[in-house]
């Protein structure tokens, strides 16, 4: 190629790349694949992605499908129990995702840090252990809003662990108790995991360093 | 207050972002659950060790606390104490040995450590006391 042709090529390309450029940039939109991408790492990794919870679910996944392949007449006891605690799950997820957007659309982190604030001590106790109580579904579906609790409302761990606590109160199955063990043992069991929900969240507290309590709240 | 699209990106962002954990969990609690039931029968029986004893296999086991009740009814049945069957049907439903990975991963590895440790001898403790007003 002549030489006059190559210094004429050379603004051309970068007159198309540039060009390219503005095209992607227009109304500061980004094209939709990479967009829908960034949705999806966002929505399932968080900010700063960490892929360590998915190797650990490979990793147990494939055990699982070991177990499976060596143990066939427990591994099919076991996918019978994993359907039915997967459609168990359904409700609760929806449920904590809705309480979730409630809690983000409607109140503020710092608010609610204020209104704990304002209500600690036995105040907090009581609804800490009374929402335990109430709180349906596993509980692994609470660790996420509690987290959140912690960390944006700086709610202390004693009261986290208290609510954790107070969940073995299940009031739908009292019945079934009281048919098993009678009316006394029943109540008494009832009130000693109210009072030792309240024990766990004070050793909790204790036992917890002061940069890992959530200590703004109920100092 | 956060707008519509902000508030539902977040709220499906921190239910969606355990979601291997919460699996991972799951797939385990699935394996526990089909384990044979009599295990329990064979190893919990009227003596103050069957008290520790029945606390640890409460707090390895998981499922729900319908299954630990109808599993405490067969106990009692079977001439466990009233201590160790109290101490199971407790570790069973506050000690999560199972969900610790997900309650490390969301409310700290510290967190979660103390928890279960302090639910597991509280489990043992209000076994103690019930055998002494129930025994």
């Amino acid at each position: 190629m002549p030489e006059d042709e190559k210094t004429h090529t050379r603004p051309l390309k970068a007159n198309k790349e540039q060009g390219s450029k503005q095209k992607k940039s227009i109304g500061g939109r980004k094209p939709p694949n990479k967009g829908l991408k960034q949705l999806i790492t966002s929505l399932f990794l968080g900010e700063e992605p960490d892929y360590r919870p998915y190797y650990i679910f490979a990793v147990t996944f494939l055990f699982y499908i070991g177990i499976i392949w060596f143990f066939p007449s427990y591994g099919s006891l076991a996918i019978s129990k994993l359907v039915f605690i997967l459609k168990a799950l359904v409700w609760p997820f929806v449920f904590i995702f809705v309480l979730m957007w409630l809690v983000d659309f409607f109140v503020d982190p710092k608010q609610l840090a204020q209104t704990f604030k304002a209500m600690r001590g036995w105040k907090l106790w009581i609804l800490s252990i009374l929402a335990g109580i109430i709180s349906t579904g596993p509980i692994y579906m609470w660790y996420p809003l509690l987290a959140r609790l912690k960390d944006e409302a700086k709610l202390r761990t004693g009261y986290i662990a208290a609510f954790l606590y107070a969940r073995a109160i299940k009031i739908p199955l009292f019945p079934l108790l009281i048919l098993y063990f009678g009316w006394a043992y029943s109540l008494a069991l009832t009130g000693a995991l109210m009072v030792f929900a309240f024990f766990e969240g004070v050793v909790i507290d204790w036992l917890m360093p002061e940069t890992e309590k959530g200590h703004e709240v109920g100092a | 207050m956060k707008s519509l699209k902000s508030a539902t990106m977040s709220a499906a962002r921190a239910v969606l972002k355990p979601l291997p954990i919460i699996l991972t969990v799951v797939l385990f609690l699935s394996l526990i659950s089909a384990l044979p039931k009599d295990l329990y029968t064979k190893w919990i029986g009227n003596d103050p060790l069957s008290t520790v004893i029945a606390a640890v296999l409460g707090s390895v086991s998981a499922g729900n606390a319908m299954t630990s009740y109808i599993l405490g009814g067969g106990l009692a049945k079977n001439g466990a104490g009233i201590a160790a069957i109290t101490a199971f049907i407790i570790a069973w439903i506050t000690v999560g040995i199972v969900q610790m990975p997900a309650e490390a991963a969301l409310l700290g590895k510290r967190f979660a450590v103390y928890r279960n440790v302090v639910s597991f001898l509280f489990a043992i403790v209000i076994g103690l006391l019930f055998g002494v007003f129930f025994g």
